[in-house]
């Protein structure tokens, strides 16, 4: 009788407490939960723009020769490390951070007390994720940028050039143009668009780019004795392709990413942005046949990229025939303008200037063009919708302001590196290849090593296959 | 392209109208002493007894131009600098957009195997 009197109390008081054990533990509210799957979303999109490194790392393998390909690797890793140092201790603060027209002057280092983060980031006030999901997000876009430099300096350029240029690009450069355009700079405040960066990365990343290659000089045996561009052919095209196709998913993190927020906006984009890279393969294979005959398959995998840069700042704006039209123009834009920067006799191994620069030139310009009303987040309609061409004049303002800026800013960078320690290898590093001078190792032991053991390489003797295509002969 | 001229004379963009040869055998086992990329294809080499001057599009054009027929190595500019070298007989070698430090080791090169050669004459 006890025991059974001590068992329906136990069980009473176990049926009172729970109604109270169920209200201490109170399920996330909507609001938390949107936080949460914000969050996730813009750490999913960081993670997939930073594994677009790879995609890059495979890109320039692939265009490279095998002498070089442990150099370009080697680049890869050390630019994304000093990225994301330069981005975390001063860059994001001159991007993001609260200040003036030009640039930001709060939030260095990341140290900013938790309640005070809006404040101290105007830029990106405007989302709600958590500061390191921000910070994430555009530390990876500031690397994408860094990458694109390195593409036209292939094969020739001294490590520690880009080591150098690495911490000014990615603690000052880069920064300023994005406080400019999404930073609450003096473009945005003119209504500049640009949604995911078609400016404020690859066309930075181009200009720079231009920069050090005028500087840099053609490789050895790039242009023959009349002056006409001689073709150094890639030694690996299926991972030239590989990290087309890396590149090309990894914008899906790059372009709905950019929204920062987990809507159904981003499928919209992610539309685009598919539409647009598939136009852009393919009016880039149109040009290449019709210009030599054959289907270049280093040319389509540039299509590709050309029209992914091209869509990055309109992505979020236009409807979708329209990021058809701007993928299939930038594929014939950056084919036309490969042929004319290797005929000036500058030497882009990877096509970034073509690919990036007038890819993100065209892009920018067409968020002019085909801006809807609807999706007119910033700015005003494009031309073709009633807008006029204030936003076109918006667009060119923006894309000779932060080209020329970066340009000018680069080439002072470079001048000031050939001036004190060269940007140059010596000749003999760069035809035995860079991977055994600056690196001390092979990128392929088994092969290239091989084959200098029975002397069919050394120092002071040209011994690369080059070849003359149809381009020497027009 | 560096050029090779006669007294008085300056003329860009075309080889030299002398004393090219192609490369020997053996060649290229003998390291420079320093060497430098210039505009063009252009590479100058220093070696104990001689600078090289490369020239052509796989570098099989190779002028050597004595240590002791060196007569004054010059450089112009900062950036994109021009090095000039200048023999007994008053041609004139433009190697053109070298970097600064490049451009400056050649030279101390140059200068410093003369010095040697005369040393021991």
């Amino acid at each position: 009788m006890r025991r059974l009197g001590l068992l329906t109390t136990t069980i009473l008081i176990l049926v009172l407490a729970l109604p109270g054990l169920a209200h201490a533990q109170d399920g996330p509210t909507v609001k938390d939960l949107s936080l949460a799957m914000d969050t996730m979303w813009v750490v999913v999109a960081a993670v997939l723009v930073l594994f677009m490194q790879a995609g890059f790392a495979m890109l320039e393998v692939g265009f490279s020769r095998m002498k070089n390909v442990g150099s370009v690797v080697a680049k890869i890793l050390v630019n994304l490390a000093i990225a994301a140092l330069l981005f975390w201790a001063v860059g994001f603060a001159i991007a993001f951070g609260t200040g003036n027209a030009i640039m930001g002057t709060q939030g260095w280092f990341l140290n900013v007390p938790a309640g005070a983060v809006n404040d101290a980031y105007a830029g990106l006030s405007w989302t709600q994720v958590p500061l390191s999901a921000k910070f994430l997000f555009q530390v990876a876009f500031c690397a994408v940028s860094l990458a694109i430099v390195w593409g036209t300096m292939l094969e020739r350029t001294k490590f520690a050039v880009y080591v150098i240029f690495a911490v000014v690009f990615a603690g000052l450069i880069y920064p300023l143009v994005g406080h400019w355009i999404w930073g609450g700079g003096w473009l945005t405040e003119l209504g500049m668009q640009d949604f995911a960066g078609s400016t404020v990365v690859h066309l930075s990343g181009a200009m720079a780019a231009l920069a050090g290659t005028l500087l840099l000089g053609p490789r050895l045996g790039k242009y023959d004795d009349e002056g006409r561009p001689v073709t150094i052919p890639g030694h690996n095209m299926p991972l030239a392709v590989l990290g087309v196709l890396i590149l090309w998913v990894g914008w899906y993190g790059f372009n709905p990413g950019s929204t920062m927020a987990a809507t159904p906006q981003i499928a919209d984009i992610a539309l685009t942005t598919t539409l647009a890279a598939a136009a852009g393969v393919l009016g880039a294979m149109l040009m290449s046949y019709a210009y030599r005959r054959n289907v270049d398959v280093g040319m389509g995998g540039n299509g590709a990229i050309a029209a992914l840069v091209a869509i990055t700042a309109p992505c979020a704006f236009v409807a979708p025939w329209a990021s058809i039209v701007i993928g299939f123009v930038a594929g014939f834009v950056m084919y036309a303008t490969l042929m004319f920067v290797d005929r000036i006799g500058v030497d882009d191994p990877l096509g970034a200037i073509a690919a990036h620069g007038m890819g993100g030139v065209w892009g920018t310009l067409s968020c002019g063009l085909f801006t809807t009303p609807d999706l007119a987040a910033v700015g005003q309609p494009g031309l073709l919708y009633g807008g006029g061409l204030y936003q076109l004049g918006i667009q060119a303002l923006g894309i000779i302001a932060c080209g020329g800026f970066v340009f000018l800013s680069s080439l002072a960078v470079f001048a000031a590196l050939k001036a004190t320690i060269g940007i140059r290898v010596k000749p003999d590093q760069e035809l035995d290849g860079l991977d055994i001078h600056e690196h001390g190792v092979y990128g392929y032991p088994d092969l290239v090593a091989t084959d200098y053991q029975n002397g069919n390489g050394g120092s002071s003797r040209i011994s690369d296959p080059v070849e003359r295509t149809a381009e020497g002969t027009a | 392209m560096f050029a090779a001229e006669g007294p008085g004379e300056r003329v860009f963009g075309v080889l030299p109208r002398n004393g090219v040869r192609d490369e020997q055998d053996g060649e290229h086992l003998e390291p420079p002493i320093t060497q430098a990329t210039a505009h063009n294809n252009n590479v100058v080499g220093v070696f104990a007894d001689r600078v090289d001057l490369r020239s052509g599009w796989q570098g099989q054009h190779v002028e050597s131009v004595s240590i002791r027929d060196v007569s004054a190595v010059r450089i112009r500019g900062l950036i994109n600098c021009t090095l000039i070298l200048e023999d007994n007989a008053g041609r004139q070698y433009h190697l053109e957009r070298m970097a600064l430090p490049d451009a400056r080791a050649v030279k101390a090169a140059v200068e410093r195997q003369k010095q040697k050669a005369s040393t021991y004459e």
